[in-house]
């Protein structure tokens, strides 16, 4: 309170809380944005004694074009923020300085800026009003490539990659620039016309009197978008030679290093003048900065891969991943235990009498913490605790393990979040955001990508902790690994698939005697006719009105034959399954069709009970035809030894509650006894001589992955009924109910006397 | 020439085809259809019959057509020619057996036998049924007179059997050679032959 008075702040001003609205053309997925926004967050947390609150808004410029964006995102934060605008806006630019500027010039006027801009271009501040103050942080391209030069003096060529975006060509350029004061020592040469693959290979090839400068790739030249640390850990996996880079990110993914600008001091100074403004000072009054400071940083590993000589390194540099010698390693430890030693034996009395206490508490610590890596590990749990107002992240060894992370590697969420697959990242993330602000759960799965390129498969769940006041405060969850699982399940299916196929193509096989018939016919009827026109063309004169009703009719056989043809190969026909919203009644009639010969030569009338409708379901249309042919085909079987009038199948697809439609197969046969009503699903279980026995197997798995159920009971009249559900498509939430069943179609080719 | 086929489009292309050579064609869809439009009596007819017909098969039709007074030939057209079925029609006396698609010299052979055969087995009826007019214009005593005459028995013979005169019985056998149109006993015994036994008497 007393800071308070001091500052010229009244009291009730306090415990407003003060509301800062970070803005960055790039995305948060980008480890650069996340470093810039949590180092400056901190830093604005620890200045200011008032609460505050956080606001992010990303327009992902560099990797989504932006003239339709631009205007929704404008759109969407001017809405967002009407109500409460912001005490401050810290942009974070490095492309789209016009639309950041007209946001704050047009929609907050009042509200001062912080503005940091990374970019290589001037910036005008008029645009952004009289608000604004920051800097422009500028790359330090030369200084790499003079490193390079110093570390490897037997450069001769220096190989450039770079982007096509707006943003990776500015770098470019940048280096192009600085590269004319080298010529003569070095020859520089730019990879932008290739895209990431084709990088990948070539880098894979080069003599070690080259060298490696990757600026960015945002975006490679087919057009293909990248967050550019990982494509840069791409380069430096498959490169033969060593990697150089502008930004920090470079060395945490194996490059050697480079003079590099850091995210981190960066976000903390721009946490500084964000809390001069908040505190109560001035925007306008402190004009842009241009910042070209950059800190040479190596990583020790890649220096040693290389073979290059630490001595080279100018002073001053940054060694990362520094596998420390022994006494490094040890000597804090031991000057540590050697000042405990004395601490302990100065308050050892005074201890003494708190011993038994601590000891207790200490003891039942580690063991909770040793239990819970104990049962986590048994368990292959990987467990993560996020604390969102200190940033920390908390892995136990299994998550890191699962992860790929060094046992005590210190990571933050943003690491964490990168190494999820970048093609299930923005779904990993959105479901994370959208559970984990109200404090619900959620679960998906999803890939990741791990340093050496394996993937696996694993399943989070977890859930945000709010405080009393409902902002979220932590998350916390558990990471199965399933890789093991899922290549089973693939497999599973691509078995179950096949399977498929081969019990459709066999009873394709018990169809063929009907089917060549079906075929037969308009064969038949087309050489008839044609034979025919042959012999009319002979009389005189020709009867011409005769000779074209025989080509319309030798016409209609042949579409009539296709169609028989169309209606196998959709049976026989071998691919993935494929969901779509399907007709029901479609299906069936297809069907029909289908056995439509074979009906008649079993003497089965054949006919379909269809209740209000459409019935869309959700599923496969080559499967779930399988499983209505099979039904069909069992049905006629199981009539064939009662009396040829009383042969008769009903099919009925009726609404089964509002997420599922029934399709119930009914014979007049003999039925099944009690017993067999199960076990006629086992595989291999059949009454027909010739038959596998599998029918009913795939039927019933066809209609389990569907989400349904199949099953058979007897009919009080005799017969046997087999069912089964499927969902409906949830697109088509139609009438739903049970109307009165109407007789949709009934097959007429067994017109019974 | 009747064609039954449950298949409109062939039943349209062979009807079609048998016209063409010069033959008259009633199509029916089932054997149902024929047997409610008839009786088909009469002049010389043959069946070409689909097999596999809905209801009443192709086969129960040409057993039901052998027990009728007018058995016309069959021939067979089938989609799928299985032996056993093959053989059992043509046991039960059809002209052809015929797989589809049907080349037309094929059909229409079969159909010039079938005809040949009609026309043949109609001028036997009509024959018998010529002679059985005759035969049933005898009176009874010249009715048991024939069948004597007929067993070879002589005249006297025969005065015994039926205790009667031989003069008696030698007129009673002219009557019959005149009223039958016969010259000679063996003529006699032909013509009974192919009627059969002398029916009875009409009362």
């Amino acid at each position: 309170m007393s800071l308070a008075t001091a500052t010229g702040v009244n009291a009730a001003d306090v415990e407003r809380a003060r509301r800062v609205l970070i803005l960055s053309d790039q995305s948060s997925v980008m480890p650069g944005v996340s470093t810039v926004q949590r180092n400056a967050e901190s830093v604005i947390r620890t200045a200011l004694q008032w609460r505050v609150e956080f606001n992010a808004e990303y327009l992902d410029a560099g990797r989504y074009p932006q003239e339709k964006l631009s205007p929704l995102f404008l759109n969407y934060v001017r809405e967002k923020y009407a109500s409460h605008p912001p005490d401050l806006i810290v942009a974070l630019c490095t492309v789209s300085f016009d639309l950041l500027a007209e946001l704050a010039k047009t929609d907050f006027p009042s509200v001062p800026i912080v503005l940091m801009g990374l970019t290589e271009g001037e910036v005008s501040l008029e645009k952004f009003g009289p608000n604004v103050t920051g800097f422009i942080q500028r790359s330090d391209m030369l200084g790499t490539m003079e490193l390079i030069l110093k570390l490897q003096p037997e450069v001769r060529r220096i190989v450039v990659i770079g982007g096509t975006t707006p943003f990776d060509k500015a770098y470019l350029n940048r280096v192009r620039e600085d590269a004319r004061s080298l010529e003569g020592r070095v020859a520089v040469e730019f990879w932008t016309d290739r895209s990431l693959a084709e990088l990948e290979k070539d880098v894979s090839s080069l003599d070690r009197d080259t060298a490696v400068f990757y600026t960015t790739i945002f975006r490679d030249s087919t057009g293909e978008s990248f967050v550019p640390v990982e494509a840069a850990q791409r380069i430096v996996d498959r490169a033969s030679v060593p990697v150089y880079g502008f930004f920090e990110g470079i060395v945490k993914v194996g490059a050697v290093g480079g003079s590099v600008i850091q995210f981190e001091t960066i976000g903390k100074k721009v946490g500084e003048f964000a809390g001069r403004i908040l505190q109560g000072g001035s925007a306008n009054s402190n004009p842009l900065e241009l910042h070209k400071d950059a800190l040479p940083v190596f990583n020790w590993t890649a220096l040693h891969r290389w073979g290059i000589d630490e001595n080279r390194l100018p002073p001053g540099s940054v060694l990362e991943f520094r596998t420390p010698s022994a006494w490094e390693k040890y000597r804090w430890y031991l000057l540590a235990g050697l000042a405990i030693i004395t601490f302990q034996t100065a308050l050892i009395i005074g201890l003494f009498v708190q011993r038994s206490r601590f000891r207790k508490v200490e003891r039942s610590l580690r063991e909770s913490h040793n239990l819970i890596e104990l049962a986590s590990g048994a368990g292959h749990l990987g467990l993560w605790v996020r604390d969102l107002p200190s940033g920390e992240v908390w892995a136990n060894r299994t998550l890191r393990t699962i992860l790929g992370f060094k046992e005590e590697a210190v990571f933050q969420i943003d690491d964490l979040y990168g190494r999820i697959h970048p093609g299930d990242r923005d779904r990993a993330l959105a479901a994370i955001t959208a559970a984990a602000g109200n404090g619900q759960l959620f679960e998906f799965e999803c890939r990741l990508s791990r340093p050496g390129g394996t993937e696996r498969w694993v399943l989070v769940k977890g859930k945000g902790v709010l405080d009393s006041q409902g902002r979220l405060i932590r998350t916390q969850g558990v990471v199965v690994d399933k890789t093991a699982s899922k290549q089973t399940e693939l497999q599973a299916d691509r078995q179950r698939e096949e399977l498929t196929h081969i019990q459709r193509i066999s009873t394709m096989g018990e169809l063929a005697a009907s089917l060549a018939h079906e075929l037969n016919q308009p064969l038949t009827a087309i050489l008839s006719n044609a034979q025919a026109a042959q012999r009319f063309l002979l009389a005189n004169p020709a009867d011409m009105e005769t000779l074209q009703e025989i080509l319309r009719d030798i016409i209609e056989d042949n579409s009539r034959a296709s169609e028989v043809i169309r209606r196998l190969r959709s049976l026989v026909r071998k691919e993935a399954h494929e969901y779509a919203a399907l007709d029901l009644a479609g299906i069936v009639r297809n069907v029909m069709l289908l056995v439509q010969s074979d009906a008649v030569l079993h003497n089965v009338n054949v006919s379909l009970l269809c209740s209000q409708g459409p019935h869309h379901a959700w599923g496969d249309k080559v499967q779930l035809t399988q499983v209505v042919l099979n039904l069909l085909l069992n049905a006629f079987d199981s009539m064939k030894d009662i009396p040829a009038d009383e042969r008769r199948v009903v099919v009925r697809i009726e609404q089964n509650g509002p997420h599922r439609v029934k399709v119930t197969v009914s014979d007049r046969g003999h039925g099944l006894p009690g017993d067999r009503l199960e076990k006629i699903f086992e595989p291999f279980y059949t009454t027909k001589p010739d038959g596998m026995g599998m029918g009913l197997t795939i039927s019933r798995s066809i209609i389990e992955a569907h989400g349904g159920r199949l099953w058979a009971e007897n009919n009080p009249d005799g017969g046997a009924t087999f069912n089964f559900t499927v969902r409906v498509d949830r697109r088509r939430t139609g009438r739903v109910g049970s109307q009165p069943l109407r007789e949709l179609e009934k097959s007429d080719h067994l017109g019974q006397p | 020439m009747f064609l039954i086929d449950d298949d409109a489009s062939v039943r349209r292309a062979l009807t079609r085809l048998i016209t063409s050579a010069g033959h008259q064609v009633r199509p029916f869809a089932s054997a149902r259809e024929y047997l409610d439009s008839g009786p088909h009596g009469g002049g010389p007819a043959c069946l070409v019959l689909d097999v596999r017909l809905p209801g009443l098969s192709g086969l129960d039709l040409q057993r039901e057509l052998r027990t009728a007074k007018t058995p016309h030939p069959v021939i067979f057209i089938t989609g799928h020619a299985d032996v056993p079925m093959s053989v059992k029609a043509m046991k039960e006396g059809a002209v052809d057996f015929i797989p589809k698609p049907v080349r037309d010299e094929d059909l229409l052979r079969s159909i010039e036998q079938a005809m040949t055969r009609a026309e043949r087995e109609s001028a036997e009826r009509a024959e018998i049924e010529a002679l059985q007019d005759r035969a049933h214009r005898l009176t009874p005593r010249e009715r048991e007179v024939m069948a004597l005459v007929v067993r070879g028995l002589l005249n006297k013979q025969i005065a015994f059997e039926l205790g009667t005169a031989e003069k008696t019985v030698k007129v009673h056998r002219a009557r019959v050679m005149q009223k039958m149109q016969v010259q000679s006993l063996a003529e006699l015994v032909r013509v009974t032959e192919k009627i059969g036994l002398p029916p009875r008497p009409a009362s």
